[in-house]
This record gives structure tokens, C-alpha cells and sequence, in this order.
């Protein structure tokens, strides 16, 4: 017989036979000394304890769906972040291009014959046909003013 | 039936059955070591193999082409430097419509369309329908988004100032290789280092985002800073031009070098051309071009003769009307009668009996040392591609009448840039400059210079003092190249006129001349020494066609580069077109 048998079966001789019952005075039955009717107590029920195999069962699934979120979107952050690494050097070599082509469009504008060409063609300059250095004469010391 | 026989066809059935187990399992079990055989084979004989099948369908190397370093010249201008291109090619497998494709392409790219089709209805993945094309062209064709046409990054080679010190500086193929110049000679050091990039790609070849597996940079190629200045080389050229033109000269070279450090300022090599201005010489013909040199020569004997005391600047020299030297008759270029010359006279008018007369007590073994001794017949030093050491025969080989010839500059091949040189050491007090074309290197903003070459003497100072004293009369009224001359500075040189020798070396093309003028200026301090050179010019003196391109070049340069004239008083003279 099991305990909860025992309880819903004997519940009076329980309440005779108890320890704390047999130090309390025993009450007087109602109605002149007949016993009151026995009734159906039914046992609180209480949660069923998981088993620990069941409990790691979830947490284990739970464990895997979150690292697994977390490598999606770690994933998702990686695939991002190259996308825009790849577009950043797109425009780095593009811009390293326009910097190029505009070094080179500086040196065409600068060439000697283009200048020559300019000057004398647009500006309307002309080769001078002498160039007179001007060399300055040393003055003696008593000529010269404080 | 009995019951015997019964059991009998149980038993036979029970046998056949056993029979074809057997049979089906050992079928099985071949096949099972078959598989494992084929498993093994595959896995482990043939893994490598199949990993790398794999990995060519699911990876995609590309090899980064490194930008080639430029050339700059000695004031940080671009001479020459590469932009990044592309090339435009197809994969006729994945072209959906050659034809309309074919219709689009050729007028971008420039190509028939019959060309263009053909090339796309090859059966082949790969083929190029364009090289290096700009950056305009790539886009127009990249926007019309034409199935099966892609791009591969290249680079291309430009030069700004046009075919300026084109023989100098060389040029580069299709593959961005050096081919000449010092294109060539710098290539490993121009090119750079190629880089790879391993990519993974989908089906179709298009890379998946992210899907780098490796990455090793393209390490770009070096600069160089070239010893050339843009502007003096621009006018030496147009100097040149001028006088080849108006001289009717087949072609000309002119070098303009830095007097004390060897740095070569302007470097030019010119063609005639019948339809138009000269254009640029084939090859850069100061270092790779030989001729007879003529009264340059003279230098040679003159300091060998000096230096062992047989003359001195006032020695009188008799100076016959003509030599005969084992049957052959000398004489100078002007008829005359014997007189008697100074040494420095002999050496002002180009006298040929006057050098002739000398050199014979020089001896032939003292001529034949003393222009080793100078630097001809071996290399300058410069090591350009191509570069000549000239023809100058062992005295054992001479002929009888080399002791005539050879100290008038004949039977002997030289090139410019020696003459230059050995003139140079007479500029630097008898000191050979080796010349140099790259002052050094530079990675970014980083300027590496090159070691400066050995220098050695050649003469004593006080020899080459004495030449330079006899030499200032050249440039005079009294000498033969009064074009020379540039007002406010005094010049030190020596003019040459010499015939062409027949290409089979028996005697000499009838009317065919080189006409030089090599020197240096200012004479006292020497900042700068010059060639010019002029093949077949008419008049046919380098006295009266390279002495004024002298004149011209080198005072543009020493008024570019501010050296002060050295004459007192105020002074003028002509100028030509200045770049800058």
C-alpha cells in the first residue's frame, strides 16, 4: 500500500494515533457522541518534477538555436561588412584612377611645347631675339653714401 | 511421386538456390571491392588531382597587374607614367547575340564589325576584342551590359610631353615589358611585382561577394628620377630640329652633360623626315651611333703630348702644305703653304700636318695610349641598352699610314657621348666623370639616390688646365667655330668635320660629312658640356653647323640654370624659344 493510500483510507486512525493528537485533549464528538461522516480529501496536486534528461534536452536545443542565430547574423554582420569593404576599394582604386588621370592631364599641361604653344599663340608672346645682362658696377668706397 | 524424389528436387532446388547466393554474393562483393578500389584510387593515388579539379571550377585566380613605376626628370616632371586600363574581351560560349553585339562594340571599340563578329563566334571561352582601353571606352561598353563581354585590369603607358627624349627614355609593349631605352634597361625595377587574388566564384564565373580566399597585393614597380631637365631637353631638340632642317643633315645628336657631376641634362637623337620636322632617331644614337670623329680627336694627342713635355702652347710646329706617309698624301682641310704655327694655333685652325707633326713625336704608342687613356673604345659607363665602345684598333694592327690618321680623328670609331666625355675630363681638370642618365629612385615620396659612379684621372690638372687655355681659341674669331661663342661666357671647345667611310670600310662616301662640336662653358668654372653631332649637314663643318646649336642650347641652359656670365660689362646675345 502506498502512502497516499494509506492517507485517503485511514484517515481517522491517523488522527487518533498521531503523535501531536495524543498530546492535544481529545475533542468531543458532535451530535452526542457520533462520529462525523468521513469525506473524500482530495491530494493537492502538485507539479511533476522534470527529469534532468528532458531539462539538458532543452537547454540544448535552446543553446544550439541561439548559437545558431548568432552565427546567421555573425554571418549576415561578415557578408555586410565585405560588401562594403568590396565597395570602399571599388572607390579607393577608383578615385587612385581620377587621381592618376588628373596627374597626367597635369603633366600634359605643363610639357614645354604646350607652354611654347600658348605663349606664343594665344598670348601673343615672341622670342626675344638678344637678352642683355645687366651686371652692376662696383663703386669705390668714398663714392659710395652711408 | 515417391518420397525419394522429392527430396531429391528439394535438395537440387535447395543446391541451386545456395549456387545463385553464392554467385549474387560473390557479385556483390566485387563490386564492393571494386567501389572500394575506385574509392581509394579517387581519394588517395588521385586526391590532389580532383581537390585541384575542384577548386579550378570553384576558384578563380587573378593575377593583379602592378602599376609600372614612372619616369620623371630631374625636377620631379612626369616623363612617363602608367594609368590603369582595361582590356575588353569575350567569351563567345556565353555571347547570346554575336551579332547584335558585334553591332554595338565596333564603333567603341573601333574595330570592323566583321572582325568583331568573327571573334565572337569563336569556339573558344577566351578572346580579346580590345587592348587597353580607356576609361570612357570601358564604361560605355560596361553600361550596355552586353552577355559574355568582361574586363580584365591592365595598364597602359603614357608619355605627356609626347615623343620628347623618345630615344632616351624608350618605350613598352603590350604587356607593359620595356622594350627600349631605359624602359627597358630599369624594367625589373620599373615593372614591379605582379599580385594574385584566388576568388571564389559561382557557376557561372561571377565572384561571390566575399568569397576572397587570397589575397597578395600587386607591389607597384619603382620610379626613376632621370638626370634630364624637361626644358633644356625640349630646346636641345628644337635646336637640333632647326639646324637639321636648315643644314639638309640626314640626322643629329646633341648632349648637354653637367660639367662636374656627370649628369646628362638633355640627351636628343633627330631623323630628317621628308614630310616634315625631324622626328625621333630609331635608337639613341649619342651612345649607340659610331662615326669617324675626326679633329675631335686631336684632343688625345695634344694633352699625351703635353703631359710628356713635347710641346708647350707656344711650341712653334712646321707645318708642311701636305704629308705623304707610306704613299698616302695628307693635307689639311684649307690649301696652304708650309708655315710655321704655335701649338695652339695648330690646334685652333684643326691643323691635320700640324697634329701629324706632333703625333710622330708622340709616337704611335703614346697616340694609341692616350686615347685609351681618354675612355675611347670602352663603354662610357652609362650602360645604356645598345650602347657602342667604338673601333679603336691595338697599335699592332695599325697600317702604315695610322701614325697619319688616327690623330686626325680616322680609323677610328667612336661614339658622341665618348667625345663628350673626353672632353668632360678636360672640365673637370683632368678628371673623368663618368655620365649618368638616373639620379635615383623613388617609391611614393621617397627619393633613393643612386651611388655616384668611380671617377679616376686621366691627366695631370695642369694638363688639362693647358688645354682648356689652348681650346678658349677655338670659340674666337681666330679659331674655327666663332659661332661657338656665347656672349658673356667664354667657351672651350673643339669643332670636327669628318668624311663617312663606305660601309665596307675601302674609302670614303664622295661628299658625305660629320660635322662636329663638342665643348665646355664657362671655361674658367665649367658648369656644362656639350656635343652636337650633324650626319651630312651642308654646309659640311661642325664649325659652321654644330658650333651654333652649341651656342644656342648651352646659353639657354646656363640661363636657365642662373650661372652668371663671366665676361665684365654688360653683355647680350641671341636667344632661341625657352620652355621655361
Amino acid at each position: 500500500m502506498s502512502p497516499r493510500q494509506a492517507t485517503l483510507d485511514q484517515p481517522s486512525r491517523q488522527l487518533r494515533s498521531g503523535g501531536g493528537a495524543a498530546a492535544s485533549p481529545a475533542r468531543e464528538p458532535l451530535g452526542g457522541g457520533r462520529a462525523a461522516p468521513l469525506r473524500v480529501v482530495h491530494p493537492r496536486r502538485r507539479p511533476e518534477r522534470l527529469r534532468p534528461s528532458t531539462a539538458a534536452s532543452i537547454l540544448a536545443v535552446a543553446v544550439v538555436l541561439v548559437v545558431a542565430i548568432a552565427v546567421v547574423a555573425t554571418q549576415a554582420l561578415l557578408a555586410q561588412g565585405q560588401f562594403r569593404l568590396a565597395t570602399l576599394r571599388a572607390s579607393e582604386s577608383s578615385a587612385q584612377s581620377a587621381h592618376q588621370r588628373l596627374e597626367l592631364q597635369v603633366a600634359q599641361l605643363s610639357s614645354p611645347q604646350r607652354i611654347v604653344w600658348v605663349a606664343q599663340h594665344k598670348l601673343g608672346m615672341v622670342v626675344p631675339n638678344q637678352v642683355t645682362y645687366l651686371q652692376p658696377v662696383t663703386l669705390p668706397r668714398s663714392s659710395a653714401r652711408p | 511421386m515417391t518420397p525419394s524424389r522429392t527430396a531429391g528436387r528439394r535438395s537440387s532446388r535447395r543446391f541451386q538456390a545456395r549456387r545463385r547466393l553464392a554467385v549474387m554474393g560473390g557479385v556483390i562483393s566485387l563490386a564492393c571491392l571494386l567501389l572500394v578500389g575506385r574509392l581509394a584510387q579517387v581519394q588517395l593515388l588521385g586526391g590532389q588531382r580532383y581537390v585541384a579539379y575542384g577548386s579550378a571550377q570553384m576558384n578563380r585566380v587573378v593575377t593583379l597587374t602592378p602599376q609600372r613605376g614612372p619616369l620623371l626628370d630631374r625636377n620631379g616632371n612626369v616623363l612617363a607614367m602608367s594609368l590603369p586600363v582595361e582590356d575588353v574581351y569575350a567569351d563567345p560560349h556565353q555571347v547570346t547575340n554575336a551579332s547584335n553585339e558585334a553591332q554595338v562594340l565596333s564603333p567603341l571599340l573601333h574595330v570592323p564589325r566583321p572582325v568583331l563578329l568573327r571573334q565572337l563566334k569563336a569556339r573558344t571561352s577566351f578572346v580579346y576584342l580590345a587592348r587597353q582601353v580607356s576609361a570612357g571606352v570601358s564604361a560605355a561598353i560596361r553600361a550596355k551590359n552586353l552577355p559574355g563581354i568582361n574586363f580584365l585590369p591592365d595598364s597602359r603607358r603614357f608619355a605627356p610631353d609626347g615623343n620628347l627624349a623618345l630615344p632616351v627614355l624608350g618605350f613598352t609593349g603590350l604587356d607593359n615589358q620595356g622594350l627600349a631605352g631605359l624602359e627597358y634597361k630599369y624594367n625589373s625595377l620599373l615593372a614591379g611585382k605582379p599580385g594574385q587574388a584566388v576568388m571564389r566564384v559561382n557557376p557561372w564565373g561571377t565572384p561571390i561577394t566575399g568569397g576572397l580566399l587570397q589575397m597578395h597585393p600587386a607591389v607597384p614597380g619603382r620610379g626613376l628620377r632621370l638626370t634630364l631637365d624637361t626644358a633644356i631637353q625640349y630646346e636641345t631638340e628644337q635646336a637640333l630640329s632647326q639646324e637639321i632642317v636648315a643644314s639638309h643633315a640626314r640626322s643629329g645628336m646633341a648632349v648637354i652633360e653637367d660639367s662636374a657631376t656627370g649628369q646628362i641634362l638633355s640627351m636628343a637623337s633627330l631623323v630628317a623626315s621628308p614630310h616634315g620636322s625631324p622626328q625621333p632617331a630609331p635608337s639613341n644614337f649619342p651612345v649607340t651611333y659610331t662615326y669617324e670623329p675626326g679633329s675631335v680627336m686631336k684632343l688625345s694627342t695634344f694633352s699625351g703630348a703635353l703631359g710628356a713635355h713635347i710641346i708647350t702652347p707656344s711650341t712653334p710646329i712646321h707645318v708642311p702644305s701636305q704629308l705623304v706617309i707610306a704613299g698616302s698624301v695628307f693635307h689639311d682641310a684649307e690649301p696652304h703653304g708650309p708655315e710655321v704655327l704655335t701649338a695652339t694655333q695648330v690646334l685652333a685652325q684643326s691643323s691635320n700636318m700640324g697634329t701629324i707633326k706632333i703625333a710622330e713625336r708622340l709616337g704611335a704608342h703614346g697616340v694609341s695610349h692616350w686615347i685609351r687613356a681618354f675612355g675611347f673604345g670602352s663603354h662610357t659607363g652609362l650602360g645604356f641598352p645598345g650602347a657602342s665602345t667604338g673601333i679603336v684598333r691595338p697599335v699592332s694592327t695599325w697600317s702604315a699610314t695610322a701614325i697619319g690618321s688616327t690623330p686626325i680623328g680616322q680609323d677610328t670609331g667612336v661614339t658622341a657621348m665618348q667625345v663628350l666625355d673626353a672632353y668632360n675630363v678636360l672640365a673637370n681638370g683632368g678628371v673623368f666623370v663618368p655620365p649618368r642618365l638616373v639620379q635615383g629612385t623613388v617609391t611614393g615620396s621617397r627619393f633613393q639616390p643612386l651611388p655616384p659612379p668611380a671617377r679616376h684621372r686621366v691627366v695631370a690638372p695642369w694638363v688639362a688646365a693647358t688645354m682648356t687655355q689652348m681650346l678658349r681659341h677655338v670659340a674666337t674669331n681666330q679659331g674655327t667655330a666663332p659661332a661657338a661663342a656665347i656672349p658673356g661666357y667664354t667657351v672651350a671647345g673643339k669643332t670636327g668635320t669628318a668624311q663617312k667611310p663606305l660601309t665596307n670600310g675601302r674609302g670614303y662616301i664622295p661628299g658625305a660629312f660629320m660635322g662636329t662640336f663638342v665643348g665646355y662653358v664657362p671655361a674658367q668654372h665649367p658648369v656644362l658640356t656639350a656635343v652636337v653631332v650633324l650626319d651630312r649637314p651642308t654646309p659640311i663643318y661642325g664649325g659652321s653647323v654644330a658650333a651654333p646649336v652649341f651656342a644656342k642650347i648651352c646659353g639657354y641652359a646656363l640661363r636657365l640654370m642662373d650661372v652668371p656670365p663671366t665676361s665684365t660689362g654688360t653683355s647680350s646675345g641671341t636667344t632661341g624659344a625657352g620652355a621655361g
